[in-house]
Order: C-alpha cells, then structure tokens, then sequence
C-alpha cells in the first residue's frame, strides 16, 4: 500500500500552510517534522482525506483520494489520528470508536465488536465505557488512537499521538506504532520529540513553512547533523535542513 | 437511522423533545374545545411550530458546531459513509420534536374518540407540521457547520424567524404551519395551498442537503454557506408567486348532507355524526314552540365565510361543536339558529343591522326561557312577536357576502 503526494498544496486565506509537496510514503514507519505552523497537520489532513488540498493530488495506491470515482475506496484504506480530541463529552469511549468505525463504513455490530478489540489493545478495556468527560487527556489520545485503529487501516496517519501522554503512556503508545509496522501497516506520523523519531521512524519528512526541505532516511538526516552540537544527530540534521541556528 | 440514533442518545434530543411535548401539549391542553373534532385539535397544535422551528434550529445548531465538531466532523470528512451523515446530529432533533409532535396527536385522536367525536379529514396538518421543523433542524444543522462559536444556535433561530418576517408580505414563512383556534366544520384547507406550503420548507430540506454534499466534497464554507442561503430565498419568496388568498382556510367542496326531520341540520357528510347530536336538541326545541312563527325553517343548514348561496332554502347554522355538551346542543345555540330563520342583508347594512340586532336582543331572553322550561311557549308576548315580525321581514340575502 503507498500513500503517494503529488505536488500537495493548501492555502487557508491569506496563509499558504503547503506547497507543491511531492512525497510517497514507504512502507514501515515514516515520521513527519516540523515546528509549529511548518504545515505538518494540513498535510496530514490532507492526507487522510479530510482536507480537500488546494493543489495537487493524494494517491492511495494509485487512487486519487479526491476523485468521486475512487474516494470512498481509496478513504478504507487510510485513516487519522487528529491532533484534537475534542470528542462529544457525552459519549463513551467505546461509543465514540463504534461511531467512527461506522463512518469508515464498518457495519454496526461489527464496528462494536472492533471496537471493544482496539480498546483493549490501547488499554482504555477497563474504561470503555466511561463517557469520555470523564476521560483524562492521556486518555483521549488512546481513545483518539483507538478510533484510527478501528476501521483496520492500511495507511495510519498520527498527528502528533505522544502529545499530552506521561512517560509511561508515550512508552506504552510506541510500542503500539512498533506493533503496526511489523504488521505491514504504513505509518506516517507527526510529532515535535525527536526521540519519537529515534524510536519508531525508518524514514523522515521535514517540512518547514510548508515547504519539503528532507525526505529520506533518518539515518540520511543525522548525517547532516552537526557532530559537535549538544542536541542528538536527527535533532542537529532537523535544525540544519530547516536553516535554524537554534540547536547548535 | 445508525447515526442518527446516537445522536438521539448522546445530543440534546432528549430535552428537545421533552420541551417541544410540554409546549404543544400545553397548547392543546389550554382549550376543549376541540373534544369533538380532531382536526381543530390537531391544527390547534401546530400553532406551536413558528416556537419549536427556532428552537430546533438552535439546537441542531449547537449539537453540530459544539458536539459533532471538530472531531466527528473532521472524522465524516474522511468516512465512506453519505455525505447525510453530517447532519444525523440535527435528524436527531427533527425526529425527537416529530416524536414529540405524534405523541400529542395522539392523545388528540384518543380523547376526540373517548368523546365520540370525528376523527381526522385533514391529512395536510401532518405534512404542514413535520416538514418545517424538519427544515429548521437542517437549517440548524448547516449553521452549525458554518459558525462553530457559541452564537451559532442565535444565528440558526434568528435565520428561522426572519424567514417569517421577509415572507410576510405575501403570505406566510416556510416554518409556519397553519393553525385554528376555533372549528373547521365546513371549513378545508386548499390542498394547493398546502402544498405549496410543504414545498417551500422542503426547498429547505433540499437545499441542506445539497449544502452537505458539497461540505462532504471538500467545498470551502462561502459554497456550503452560498447554497444554504440560496434555498432560503427561494424557500421564502417563491411562495411569493402563488396567488394566496386572505383566508388561510376556504368553505369546504365535501359533499353534504342531512340528518333528523323537524328540523333537518345539514352540512358536510363527515360532520354528520356531529350534528345527529345537535338534532334532538332542535327536534324538541321545535316541539316546544309549535304553532309559533319560530319553527318556520325546515331545515338549518352550516353556513361558514358567508357563503349563503349554499343555503338552497334553508336556515343559516354557525354550527360549533363545542356547543355539544354531554352529547345535546346547547340552548344558546338553539337559540342563536332559531333567531336567524335566514340571513338578513340588513345585518351589513349599518342603519338596518341596529334595529335587526335589537329585535333579536328582545326575543333572545324570551325564546331561552322557554327552552329552558322557565317560561311557557303560548302565549308569545306580542312585544315578542312583534319583533320576530322584524327578523321575518328583512331583506333575505341569497348570495355570498363578497
């Protein structure tokens, strides 16, 4: 399964958060880097379908993701983990999931059943049905990463799925997106912790003011590093693609 | 119905529904004089529909900007589902206010039959009701999609309310339903009318749903927000074209009949069974003054908007059902019918109407008496007689009023 970027771009108003970014995502476990605003949520947005860009095309498998012909086919295949979880407050864990799965076009029953099982899987089983009011926001990140899982994707786009998790909870979340890659699922995720990166990325995007300034390896990316800085290689490799003194 | 029941289950349906019932039960509540007659009873409840459109468009508008956004939105977005899932929150609400509205015609149609009254003729009422508060909940719906602050369910209802002030002119708004607050015996609702009633709040329905297709294409807000406000104009002032009448409600075409003898009461065939329990109350009357110049008329016939050319010989009959009770007619509408043997042109004539209603005004007293058995039938006072002689010898009217 490949997601392919043809020359993505998207402009809100007066702000163009994308431009032409061409990129195809590699099976296994890609991250995406970037400071706030470098564009990575639209990306990702776009990416999985909820952003109509304003340039370009999104392939899934060949599948233009925008195209009515090929959306709803090219959608079961990809799916997001958003960087908001501002999920109805009224609603359970499990309900909250079971919903989305719906919409992702899981039959009813079966979308509960599913889930239950990726509820379980990210350690809320105990909690699933507690109205997610009641949810931490550790919490709601795992209901937010359950929901993503539901529909058996074979693209999952995270944006930003360690934000807001105890250490604890961000060890127990990695070792979910490892479990992912090995299954053969495509991961591409977004996140400001390089150690993110260390940890579960075979290859990197970085973006900077919505432009593509790498796309390769991570080993690729802490070559250019600074051997001499005082951050980690990919950390000194990020500071140096995007033109930034600030990790030296 | 998936994602429209968990909306039911996790919106604001439930207190919706519970609102909408108190109002429109307390509405049909405050009167009863509608026992005998279902669709009075029924039209009486959509009076509430001008209040509980706004209402369900605020809440709609609520649940979609506040509940359903971002998240669920975002997630819709990127589903395989129709683009109507983006407004199950607002189904939702149309559904508990339609339960809502179905629960009180029902305790309608119940007491209507426990009182041995006549069922519903009307079916448009259904329709008149449900389509508006549907459309406001749509309405509501793509608010709530366009403005995700809280101000949104106050630019849902205003939107609703304008749409009644703008259509003012010529005729009604899209979320008024047609009501009564007194009886339709005789009376019928053009179905033309109706309908295009129905359209107009359907162009709405059409238009949000149309709306979301192009939210669900990816389509910025100012194209969803082009669409919406298009199906509003067209949805308030196409009804514009329509040639209304001033009356929302004209004499009905439904075929007539007769019932009892010594009077005979006539009128539209399915208000019969209604005035078969007026009629022995007329019989008797007639047997108390016979051989007086009262029981002139052999039969009264129900006359509605001044449409007297249906007469064909008989009596004018302002028939109200609530004027039956514990099954009998009234003495006062005895009284009223025996006082008018035709319709006088006099009574919209200024100086004629004076000296016809004060003849009226001395026999009035004088006839109650005697139906009430307080006073006996023969003789008539001459003071009596002499001003019946007035009411028997005015100009008798045969045409319509207009």
């Amino acid at each position: 399964m490949t997601l392919e970027l043809a020359e993505v771009g998207h402009r809100y108003r007066d702000t163009q958060a994308l431009e032409g970014v061409t990129a195809t995502l590699a099976p296994g476990t890609t991250a995406l880097l970037g400071v706030n605003g470098a564009g990575k949520s639209t990306m990702l947005s776009a990416a999985g379908g909820v952003l109509r860009p304003s340039a370009g095309r999104v392939l899934v498998d060949g599948m233009d993701l925008w195209s009515r012909s090929t959306r709803k086919e090219a959608l079961r295949a990809v799916a997001l983990m958003p960087q908001t979880t501002a999920f109805p407050p009224g609603m359970t864990a499990e309900e909250v999931v079971t919903y989305l799965a719906w919409l992702k076009g899981v039959p009813r029953r079966a979308a509960r059943t599913r889930a239950r099982e990726v509820l379980e899987e990210v350690g809320l089983g105990p909690r699933m049905r507690t109205r997610m009011s009641r949810l931490s926001g550790g919490m709601a990140r795992r209901v937010a990463f359950a929901q993503a899982l539901a529909p058996r994707p074979r693209v999952l786009l995270l944006d930003e799925p360690t934000t807001g998790l105890d250490p604890a909870q961000r060890h127990a979340m990695v070792e979910l997106v490892r479990g992912l890659s090995v299954t053969g699922v495509s991961v591409l995720l977004s996140s400001h912790v390089v150690e993110d990166v260390e940890d579960l990325a075979t290859d990197v995007i970085v973006l900077h003011e919505g432009t593509l300034r790498f796309w390769g390896p991570v080993g690729d990316l802490a070559a250019l590093g600074d051997a001499g800085a005082r951050r980690s290689p990919v950390e000194s490799g990020f500071f140096r693609v995007i033109g930034s003194e600030v990790g030296r | 119905m998936t994602a429209v029941w968990w909306w039911v289950r996790r919106g604001v349906a439930p207190p919706v529904a519970l609102v909408v019932l108190a109002a429109v039960a307390s509405t049909v509540a405050s009167r009863s004089d509608w026992f005998l007659e279902a669709d009075w009873g029924l039209r009486l409840t959509s009076s509430t529909v001008v209040l509980v459109s706004p209402l369900v468009a605020a809440g709609a508008a609520f649940v979609t900007a506040r509940r359903y956004h971002p998240s669920l939105a975002a997630a819709a977005r990127a589903g395989t589902r129709a683009p109507w899932v983006h407004l199950a929150p607002a189904a939702a609400l149309a559904g508990a206010a339609g339960v809502a509205y179905v629960l009180v015609w029902t305790g309608v149609l119940v007491a209507v039959a426990a009182s041995g009254g006549i069922g519903p003729t009307d079916v448009w009422v259904v329709p008149e009701t449900v389509v508006p508060v549907v459309a406001a909940a749509a309405l509501g719906g793509v608010v709530g999609h366009l403005v995700r602050s809280l101000v949104s369910p106050l630019v849902a209802a205003v939107l609703v309310l304008l749409t009644a002030v703008v259509a003012s002119p010529w005729g009604r708004g899209p979320f008024e339903a047609v009501t009564t607050y007194g009886t339709l015996t005789g009376l019928e609702r053009p179905p033309a009318q109706a309908a295009v009633t129905v359209v107009a709040a359907g162009l709405i329905v059409l238009g949000c749903a149309l709306a979301v297709t192009r939210l669900s294409a990816g389509d910025p807000p100012r194209v969803v927000g082009s669409v919406l406000a298009l199906a509003l104009v067209l949805a308030t002032v196409a009804p514009a074209a329509w040639p209304w009448q001033d009356q929302v409600y004209r004499v009905s075409t439904e075929a007539t009949g007769c019932v009892g003898s010594n009077p005979r009461l006539c009128g539209p065939q399915s208000r019969l069974p209604l005035l078969a329990m007026a009629q022995p109350t007329f019989a008797r009357a007639y047997e108390r003054l016979r051989g007086t110049p009262f029981v002139a008329p052999t039969a009264f016939r129900v006359t509605r908007l001044d449409h007297y050319s249906q007469l064909d010989g008989a009596a004018p009959l302002d028939f109200d059902p609530s004027q039956i009770p514990d099954d009998r007619a009234a003495t006062s509408q005895v009284v009223a019918a025996l006082l008018r043997p035709h319709q006088c042109a006099d009574l919209f004539d200024a100086t004629g109407a004076v000296a016809l209603l004060d003849a009226q005004d001395v026999v009035r007293p004088w006839l109650t008496g005697v139906l009430e058995d307080r006073v006996p039938a023969q003789p008539v006072p001459d003071e009596v007689a002499d001003a019946f002689s007035v009411v028997l010898s005015c100009r008798v009217m045969t045409g319509d009023l207009s």
